[in-house]
C-alpha cells in the first residue's frame, strides 16, 4: 500500500509521521483513504461466501492490507459479538469507521452489502421464476471444509494475541464452556464474564516493582533505539 | 402490496436489534415468520433460500432480500413485479442492516474517543480472551456440520495449515477444494 497522504482521509492529523516506527501498534491508518476501503470491501463483498466471513475480512485486512493489528481486529469483533447484528457487517463498519470515521464505516459497509444485493437479487429471481437450483451441494462441502480451517485459523491468532497469562485462559475457557456446554446465549455469556475479566484489569496506579527490574535490564537497549 | 411492505420492515428491523451473536440466530424466527405467520412461501422455498444465500458471495444475512423478494415480487397468484420487488429489497436491506449498524457505529466512535485511555486498555485486556472464547464456539459449530468425514476433515486441516503457513487467498484454496469435493465425493 503506498502512503497517498494527500489522499488519506485523516491527512489533517500531523501523526502520520510516527506510524512507521511505533511496532505492533501502529496500524497503517492515516495512508488509507476512502477509495482504498470501497476497493478492498468491494472485493470482500464479491469474494466472501461459504461461512466464516470474518476470518476472511481478518485476512485481507490485518494480514495482507495491515490497516489493522490484531488487537485492534479483535476488539473490534468482541464489539460485534456484544451487539445484535450481521457479524460481517458489524466488523466491516468498526474497520471502516477506525480508519476514516464515520464516512468509512458507511463506504465499507456499502460496498460489502450493495454488488451481493445484485447477485442475491438475481439468483432470488432465477429461484422464483424458474423453480430451479442449481445443484452445488457437492462442491460446498469441499468449499464448507475450507470455511472452517479459514475459522480455525482466526481462533489461532486470537489465542496467540489474547491468552498471555493463567488468567486470560481461565477466562477463554469458561467463555467458551457457557456457550458451548451451558448453552447460554452470548451476550448473557459476555454479561457474566465481562465484569470479572474487567475487574482483574481494571486500570491500577502502576506498580513500579517489575517494570523496575525490566527498566535495568532493558536500559542499554533502549538507549541504542533512542 | 402497501401492507407487506410495513411488515417487511417492522418485521427485520426488530430481528436487526435481536440478532445478538450474528444474523445466524434469528433465522428461526425469519422461518417462522416467511412460513408458518405470513404464508410468503413454502417450507422448502425457504430452505432453499437457505442454501442460495451460503453459497452466493456476500453477507448471507441477505437472505432478508430473498424473503422480501418473494413476498413482494412473487405474491400468490401473481406474476414478477419487478419494482414492488426492487422496493421490498431496498427496505427489507436497510431494515435488517440499519437498526443494529447505528448501535455498532455509537459504540465504535465511543472507542475511537477513549483510545490511549487507561479503561480502554482494561477493555481490550478483558474483551480479548472471552473474543477468543467466542471464536472458538462458533469454529465447532462451523466444523460440526462443515466436516462430515474424512475428506472433509482432511480438507479442513490441509486448509488450516496452508491459510497459517502461507499467504494464499483462502478463497483460491476454496475453488480447488470445491473441485477436489466434487471428484472425491460424488
Amino acid at each position: 500500500m503506498d502512503p497517498e497522504s494527500n489522499n488519506s482521509c485523516n491527512s489533517s492529523i500531523l501523526e502520520s509521521d510516527l506510524l512507521t516506527v511505533n511496532g505492533e501498534r501502529s496500524s497503517q491508518k492515516n495512508a488509507v483513504s476512502l477509495h482504498h476501503i470501497a476497493n478492498v470491501f468491494f472485493f470482500i463483498g464479491v469474494t466472501s461466501f461459504g461461512g466464516g466471513g470474518t476470518a476472511y475480512i481478518r485476512r485481507i485486512i490485518v494480514e495482507d492490507k495491515k490497516w489493522l493489528t490484531n488487537e485492534e481486529f479483535f476488539t473490534g469483533l468482541s464489539f460485534c459479538q456484544l451487539l445484535p447484528g450481521a457479524n460481517v457487517v458489524g466488523i466491516s463498519l468498526y474497520i471502516g469507521n477506525h480508519l476514516c470515521g464515520i464516512a468509512g464505516a458507511f463506504i465499507a459497509s456499502l460496498f460489502l452489502i450493495l454488488p451481493s444485493s445484485f447477485i442475491f437479487f438475481g439468483l432470488g429471481y432465477l429461484y422464483f421464476s424458474m423453480g430451479a437450483l442449481p445443484s452445488v451441494e457437492v462442491m460446498l462441502k469441499g468449499a464448507g471444509a475450507v470455511a472452517c480451517g479459514l475459522m480455525a485459523s482466526m481462533f489461532v491468532e486470537a489465542a496467540e494475541e489474547s491468552l498471555k497469562n493463567v488468567v486470560d485462559i481461565l477466562i477463554f475457557i469458561i467463555t467458551f464452556l457457557l456457550v458451548r456446554v451451558g448453552h447460554f446465549h452470548v451476550p448473557i455469556v459476555i454479561l457474566m464474564v465481562a465484569p470479572i475479566a474487567l475487574w482483574w484489569y481494571r486500570p491500577r496506579v502502576p506498580k513500579k516493582k517489575e517494570e523496575t527490574t525490566l527498566d535495568i535490564r532493558n536500559h542499554s537497549e533502549e538507549k541504542n533505539n533512542g | 402490496m402497501d401492507d407487506t411492505y410495513l411488515t417487511i420492515a417492522k418485521l427485520f428491523s426488530a430481528l436487526s436489534l435481536s440478532a445478538f451473536g450474528g444474523g445466524n440466530t434469528v433465522l428461526p424466527s425469519m422461518h417462522m415468520a416467511a412460513v408458518s405467520q405470513y404464508h410468503w412461501m413454502t417450507n422448502q422455498q425457504f430452505l432453499d433460500l437457505f442454501s442460495i444465500s451460503k453459497a452466493a458471495p456476500g453477507p448471507s444475512t441477505l437472505i432478508v432480500e430473498l424473503i422480501a423478494l418473494k413476498a413482494t415480487g412473487f405474491p400468490q397468484g401473481s406474476h414478477f413485479l419487478f419494482l414492488s420487488a426492487v422496493i421490498g429489497a431496498v427496505i427489507s436491506i436497510l431494515a435488517m442492516f440499519v437498526p443494529s449498524s447505528i448501535l455498532l457505529l455509537i459504540v465504535s466512535s465511543f472507542w475511537e474517543k477513549i483510545l490511549g485511555s487507561p479503561w480502554q486498555r482494561t477493555i481490550e485486556k478483558a474483551l480479548m480472551p472471552m473474543t477468543t472464547g467466542l471464536i472458538l464456539a462458533s469454529t465447532w459449530i462451523v466444523a460440526s456440520t462443515a466436516i462430515s468425514g474424512w475428506v472433509t476433515g482432511i480438507i479442513g486441516f490441509i486448509s488450516l495449515v496452508i491459510i497459517l503457513k502461507t499467504k494464499i487467498n483462502p478463497i483460491l484454496i476454496m475453488l480447488v477444494a470445491a473441485l477436489l469435493s466434487r471428484i472425491l465425493l460424488k
